[in-house]
């Protein structure tokens, strides 16, 4: 779908046709979804946010200046939104869920019986790898690397939704693949 | 190019075809052919990327997400303009109820509340008298109006007619100087008398003479 096209649904949808927006979710939701899972690995949390982004994007659609992509500015939302979730849940200590039989601890299981596509990409055990080592990088450079080599957003792209300059775009993708090409090294991968 | 060799930014840059000039496009591209370690190094990057992109290939089902979506942003459309309109309907509540009391029984008790507020109405009234009297006499002047009584001052030659007047009202009054402050306590312990207007006498012997410079009669209408 053009920006064009964008453009329209949004003015419809600011007249009044809420339904409208409908267009819109079903043509990015896959694009936000597939970041923020990349980012948090949990399906549920995944789909609530991708929800409060939307959600964030159609309470603000009449602030949308129209001097970048609505995409642009619909990811500018998915990313900032993804790094204040992470700043408020780092907040809280984990706790590990165990029940005590006796005198032996037992950790209660969580799984989720739900069918994740992912698994059957990181069946494999490289993927699985690369996703471990993805997710111990710093989050600079997990984030950049999710848009261009997950999502395939152009270096401009990616400058505009970060917000920074095409230089800094350009240093954090050298030094996040570097990083990661050197821990896959280590770990017999490549 | 560094101690020979290409950099790692210049082959990531050659890896996403963004490299500037055809000149380093063309000068990386002999070296690869030409230099194993290179060749070894641009090969790890082109997997690591590749594999990277793979994790991206998983489709996800949302069913259902548009529709939720939908939903709950007219829910809390419709909850946002519920409070918007609060302070109107909060308004419009305490408008109703305010008239709602003023109609009722509340406001119309027949108890000493009427009477007094009536006998308050009457007092307005007879101030309002007495100062329409005494403004209506050439010369006089109010010079204190209090609960008790209204207190002015006029000619000598026309007390008599404001006196008369002012018919069944009691009234004190006296010889008031011509340096006299007006906004001074006068003591009436001097009073000329008290007249009321079947007495027909004048104060002190019915006569009022003039005394030095004392032109004015200072007064009192009792209330």
């Amino acid at each position: 779908m053009s920006d064009k096209e964008d453009i329209k649904i949004i003015d419809d949808v600011l007249n009044g046709n809420i339904e409208a927006f409908s267009v819109i979710i079903k043509q990015y939701q896959n694009m936000v979804f597939k970041y923020v899972y990349s980012r948090f690995n949990n399906y549920d949390v995944a789909f609530d946010i991708t929800q409060d982004v939307f959600l964030m994007a159609m309470e603000a659609l009449a602030s949308f200046r129209r001097e970048a992509k609505f995409s642009t500015w619909l990811y500018s939302i998915m990313v900032n939104y993804c790094k204040n979730y992470r700043k408020k849940n780092n907040r809280y200590n984990t706790v590990s869920l165990s029940v005590m039989v006796g005198d032996d601890e037992f950790d209660i299981p969580l799984t989720d019986e739900r069918e994740n596509p992912e698994n059957e990409v990181i069946n494999n055990d490289s993927l699985r790898i690369v996703k471990e080592e993805i997710d111990k990088l710093p989050e600079d450079y997990k984030d950049i690397l999710i848009l261009r080599d997950i999502q395939g957003f152009s270096y401009n792209e990616i400058s505009e939704v970060l917000s920074i300059k095409l230089s800094n775009v350009k240093v954090r993708i050298h030094r996040g693949r570097e990083l990661l090409k050197n821990r896959l090294y280590a770990r017999g991968l490549i | 190019m560094k101690d020979g060799h290409i950099t790692f930014e210049e082959m990531s840059d050659f890896f996403d075809e963004i490299i500037d000039t055809e000149e380093l496009k063309e000068m990386i591209l002999d070296h690869l052919e030409n230099c194993p370690e290179c060749t070894v190094e641009y090969d790890r990057l082109r997997k690591t990327v590749t594999l990277v992109g793979e994790l991206g290939k998983a489709e996800f089902q949302l069913d259902g997400l548009t529709d939720v979506i939908i939903k709950s942003y007219k829910s809390t459309a419709f909850k946002k303009s519920i409070i918007k309109a609060l302070p109107a309907i909060a308004a419009s509540f305490l408008i109703i109820i305010g008239a709602g009391l003023f109609k009722s029984d509340l406001f119309n008790n027949e108890s000493s509340n009427t009477t007094e507020f009536a006998t308050e109405k009457s007092s307005q009234s007879e101030t309002e008298k007495v100062v329409t009297i005494i403004s209506k006499h050439e010369g006089a002047k109010i010079i204190k109006i209090s609960p008790v009584f209204i207190e002015g001052e006029i000619s000598v030659e026309n007390f008599r007619r404001l006196r008369r007047d002012l018919g069944f009202r009691k009234v004190s009054y006296r010889y008031a100087s011509s340096s006299s402050n007006l906004n001074s306590q006068h003591s009436w312990r001097n009073n000329i008398e008290e007249v009321s207007l079947g007495a027909g006498n004048n104060p002190q012997g019915g006569v009022f003479t003039y005394i030095n410079d004392r032109k004015n009669i200072r007064f009192r209408v009792h209330q």
